[in-house]
């Protein structure tokens, strides 16, 4: 198990990470997300030796390794950039870690051979690193990161320089390369999505500090603060609308924050009929967004701001500047800070 | 701690112990020596010396030669500088791979070698100025002597560095930029002007600020061509020197070095403001354009030709005539016959060969002590940021803002007695002064070559090996080497290829059981022996030979890598 404990990082004044504490099971896949600049690469630096924590500790199967050198952690570590040394081959790329070791060659032989085949660069072995396209180098770090068998594995955005469809059949590679390993890995991303796909637990990242650490499931549909509610998919902000929405309209709920996820809010042509359970506003379908498997509609409402609906199904019905109900159901309202 | 990492510390502590002595007594204490040597001449403070300096006539004239020499020299490099990029880069010039071949030739031929060879034609007794004084026998045949003589010399050989850098500069300047300046209206001539010319403005200052810290310098063409009435600084403190005016000479070179960081704090601040940066996402490369006016058309061709001329005629002439008979060299006819007799003179006598000799051992050990320097230094101050490291960066750099004739003077002012920080000895006189002075006026440009490559060095990589589990040792042998290796081979190379023939430092501090070949050169240019000056050609060729191998090898191994 990874333990976090009341772990800040600091840059002379400024509080790049502050107090933040987590704990990971072992054989987890963690990710770490949150906006640019949140201290998510900061925090993960730390756990491999290249970031020193101002205080705090770093756990692993309860041993503080906060004192320790990098080199003394048995981390792996896969970099954005994949810092692939340019002057060695893929093998010798791969074999670095072995070679440190001074195992015999015959054993690093083979378990370079070994890790090159499941992660499906056998064939690229003696190439230099600059003949391999972008996935290929990915691979490369990744194997170079594994053969050595770290205890925990620390990725941090291993998939942000490569385009987008082959993102995803990496990020599903890397996971089953994960379950398959049973490797405890801490991956930092920017990107919700993936996050939401790749993870089993999700610390959501921002100032310096965790907002909520859960499934991803948990996060998506119970997100603890707005911050959490805004960044992790699309969400319809309700501006005003409390007193809709509350029973009793006191101050406290008038300065609540309310959101509802676009795939909660139905548009119709005429109004829906009267249900005490559900909320319908006026507006103009202002325009669309086809996004293929699915279609945005962007609708104005009276009161001047903007609701968004995914619809799934097709949308010869509507048309723009066509005057539509935008309903939802009050129990998939997202609120924070009210009494209802 | 573990017994690993106490012994690597020590380690590291020790290499840091020996490079705070390198500099300590070697940069910094010479300095002191020099202002000590001005105003503590007897113990006591005096300024006697400024009123000996104010009250000589040809010392105050060496100073206003100095100035007005530098203000002449980076005015024509200029023009010539920008008129070669204009012609090889921008124009659509006929013979563009001559005009650069002629227009690099300062870059593999320069100092004492360049001087010797540009007065070996243009001299009054030289080919060319021969042959003009008997087409036009009015004319002055000693114009090569004194300031037309010197600044002829920088004005064609301070170029260098216009090559280097504006060239390089103005090959990536975004074509769509000129372009867009001609739909809007602007002639080729004003697209170059208003367009190409300031985008290059940085690279154009950098190469001003060097041409001028090149010409305050400057002392193989004075000394050469200086004759007996025109003097600059630096010729001026080896003569002084020469006859005992320590303390003058002292505060010459003091004067000197103020000039320059006067002069460099100006120009960076002007360089700061004028930089441009490309906003284009996509750069289109650059294109050349015809000269459309068929008058224009020839002049520039012609005066390109010229230039041309200039350059080449000097080294195909002592190419020629280093294949000569030496009476052909003495009466400077054509020659008829053409024999290896002179190269075989001077490959197989141990007298002639041992200028060589010296100059390669003198060489090759400021080389090494220059790498150890720049290698231990550069990585740490890549690596670590505190005091001690900007203490160890700056003073690595005083060298590059004070002129090597200082540090010269400072030297000889310091290790001309017993020192203890050298254990009693007297250096002055001894083999390992020079290259110890070669190696301190190298640091700074050795250390700037080598920051750029560490630059280039992703910080990640290193991370990646300790992760992997590479102390810093190992790392920086199995990762950080490989990739600085090559700069470390061309930083070398070129190093030990400018001092093969260095002159101002060895001028100063040479001993006279290894003298230098810059020292061989400039005393043969001084005696009209017949084999002395059939020596010198040689000398001049295989300099070349060995100058334009080792930048073509450093520039192959580099592009290889």
């Amino acid at each position: 198990m990874i333990e976090l404990k009341n772990l800040s990082i600091k840059y002379g004044d400024f509080v790049a990470v502050n107090k933040i504490n987590v704990e990971i099971q072992d054989g987890e896949f963690f990710t770490f997300l949150g906006p640019s600049g949140c201290g998510k690469t900061t925090t993960l630096r730390s756990i491999s030796g290249f970031e020193k924590p101002a205080e705090g500790q770093i756990l692993v199967e309860g041993e503080d390794i906060s004192r320790l050198l990098p080199e003394e952690r048995n981390i792996g570590f896969v970099f954005q950039n994949y810092a692939l040394f340019p002057s060695m081959s893929v093998y010798e790329n791969i074999a670095f870690g072995l070679k440190i070791k001074k195992i015999s060659k015959n054993f690093v032989k083979s378990k370079v051979e070994s890790i090159a085949e499941k992660v499906g660069i056998s064939e690229h072995l003696y190439k230099k690193i600059s003949e391999l396209s972008g996935g290929q180098q990915q691979r490369i770090a990744v194997a170079r990161a594994l053969v050595v068998e770290p205890k925990i594995l620390l990725m941090d955005e291993p998939l942000s320089n490569l385009d987008a469809k082959l993102r995803v059949s990496m990020r599903e590679e890397i996971k089953r390369l994960q379950s398959e390993l049973k490797i405890t890995t801490i991956y930092v991303t920017h990107d919700q999505e993936e996050a939401l796909a790749i993870s089993d637990k999700i610390a959501v990242f921002n100032k310096g500090t965790i907002e909520q650490i859960d499934v991803p499931s948990v996060i998506y549909n119970r997100p603890a603060t707005p911050f959490v509610a805004e960044f992790i998919g699309d969400i319809n902000h309700l501006e005003g609308m409390a007193a809709t929405l509350y029973r009793h309209n006191t101050e406290e709920n008038q300065g609540s924050q309310l959101y509802i996820r676009p795939q909660k809010v139905s548009v119709q042509g005429t109004p829906p009929e009267e249900d005490e359970g559900i909320v319908a506003v006026k507006g103009q379908i202002q325009s669309f967004e086809f996004l293929g498997a699915y279609s945005k509609v962007i609708i104005s409402l009276e009161d001047g701001s903007r609701m968004v609906s995914i619809r799934f199904d097709t949308m010869d019905m509507l048309h723009l500047r066509d005057t539509v109900w935008a309903s939802f159901r009050k129990k998939d309202v997202l609120a924070f800070g009210g009494q209802s | 701690m573990s017994r690993r990492r106490l012994i690597t510390r020590i380690g590291f502590f020790a290499l840091f112990t020996v490079i705070g002595w390198f500099i300590f007594s070697f940069i910094l204490v010479p300095v002191v020596g020099v202002i000590r040597e001005i105003f503590f001449t007897d113990g006591t403070f005096s300024v006697d010396v400024i009123k000996t300096l104010l009250s000589s006539r040809r010392v105050m004239s060496s100073l206003k030669n100095t100035y007005i020499m530098a203000i002449c020299t980076i005015v024509l490099v200029n023009i010539i500088g920008i008129f070669q990029i204009m012609v090889t880069e921008y124009f659509d010039i006929k013979g563009t791979k001559l005009l650069n071949l002629a227009f690099m030739t300062p870059l593999v031929y320069g100092g004492i070698s360049l001087v010797t060879g540009y007065n070996f034609v243009y001299s009054s007794t030289g080919l060319l100025t021969r042959a003009m004084v008997e087409l036009f026998p009015g004319m002055n045949p000693y114009w090569f002597t004194g300031f037309s003589g010197v600044l002829f010399v920088h004005a064609f050989s301070m170029t260098g560095n216009h090559i280097l850098f504006v060239k390089t500069a103005f090959r990536r300047i975004d074509y769509s930029t000129i372009e867009a300046s001609k739909s809007l209206g602007a002639s080729d001539f004003k697209a170059f002007t208003r367009v190409a010319l300031p985008v290059v403005m940085p690279a154009i200052f950098s190469a001003t600020i060097l041409a001028m810290l090149s010409s305050l310098n400057s002392f193989a063409a004075p000394s050469v061509l200086g004759g007996k009435n025109f003097y600059m600084i630096n010729s001026m403190i080896q003569n002084l020197n020469g006859i005992g005016s320590r303390d003058l000479a002292a505060l010459l070179s003091f004067i000197l070095a103020i000039t320059c960081i006067i002069l460099l704090t100006v120009f960076r601040k002007i360089e700061k403001k004028r930089n441009f940066l490309s906003v284009s996402k996509v750069t289109t490369r650059m294109r050349k354009v015809k000269i459309k006016n068929p008058v224009l058309n020839v002049i520039v061709h012609g005066i390109s030709y010229i230039m041309v001329a200039v350059y080449l005629l000097p080294i195909i002439t002592i190419v020629i005539y280093s294949f000569a008979e030496f009476d052909t060299i003495v009466s400077r006819a054509i020659p008829t016959k053409l024999t290896l007799e002179n190269y075989i003179r001077v490959f197989s006598r141990g007298i002639t060969l041992e200028p060589f000799f010296n100059s390669f051992i003198l060489s090759f050990v400021a080389v090494v002590m220059v790498l150890i320097v720049c290698v231990v230094s550069s990585v740490a101050i890549h690596k670590f940021k505190n005091k001690a490291v900007t203490i160890l960066e700056y003073s690595l750099l005083i060298p590059w803002i004070i002129p090597s004739t200082m540090l010269a003077v400072g030297l000889i002012s310091v290790y001309s007695t017993p020192n203890l920080l050298v254990f009693q000895q007297v250096l002055l006189g001894s083999f390992i002064l020079l290259p110890l002075a070669y190696a301190v006026t190298h640091v700074p440009s050795a250390m700037r070559l080598m920051r750029a490559s560490l630059y280039m060095i992703n910080n990640s990589h290193e991370e990646a090996a300790r992760s992997l589990g590479a102390n810093p040792l190992k790392t920086f042998v199995k990762v950080v080497f490989p990739v600085i290796r090559p700069t470390i081979i061309s930083v070398g190379a070129i190093t030990f290829n400018g001092l093969l023939s260095e002159y101002t430092v060895s001028a100063l501090l040479y001993s006279a059981n290894h003298v230098p070949l810059g020292m061989i050169l400039r005393s043969q240019e001084s005696l009209p022996d017949p084999y002395m000056a059939a020596n010198t050609l040689v000398y001049i060729v295989v300099l070349m030979v060995i100058s334009a191998i080792t930048l073509a090898a450093t520039q192959k191994y580099r592009n290889i890598v």
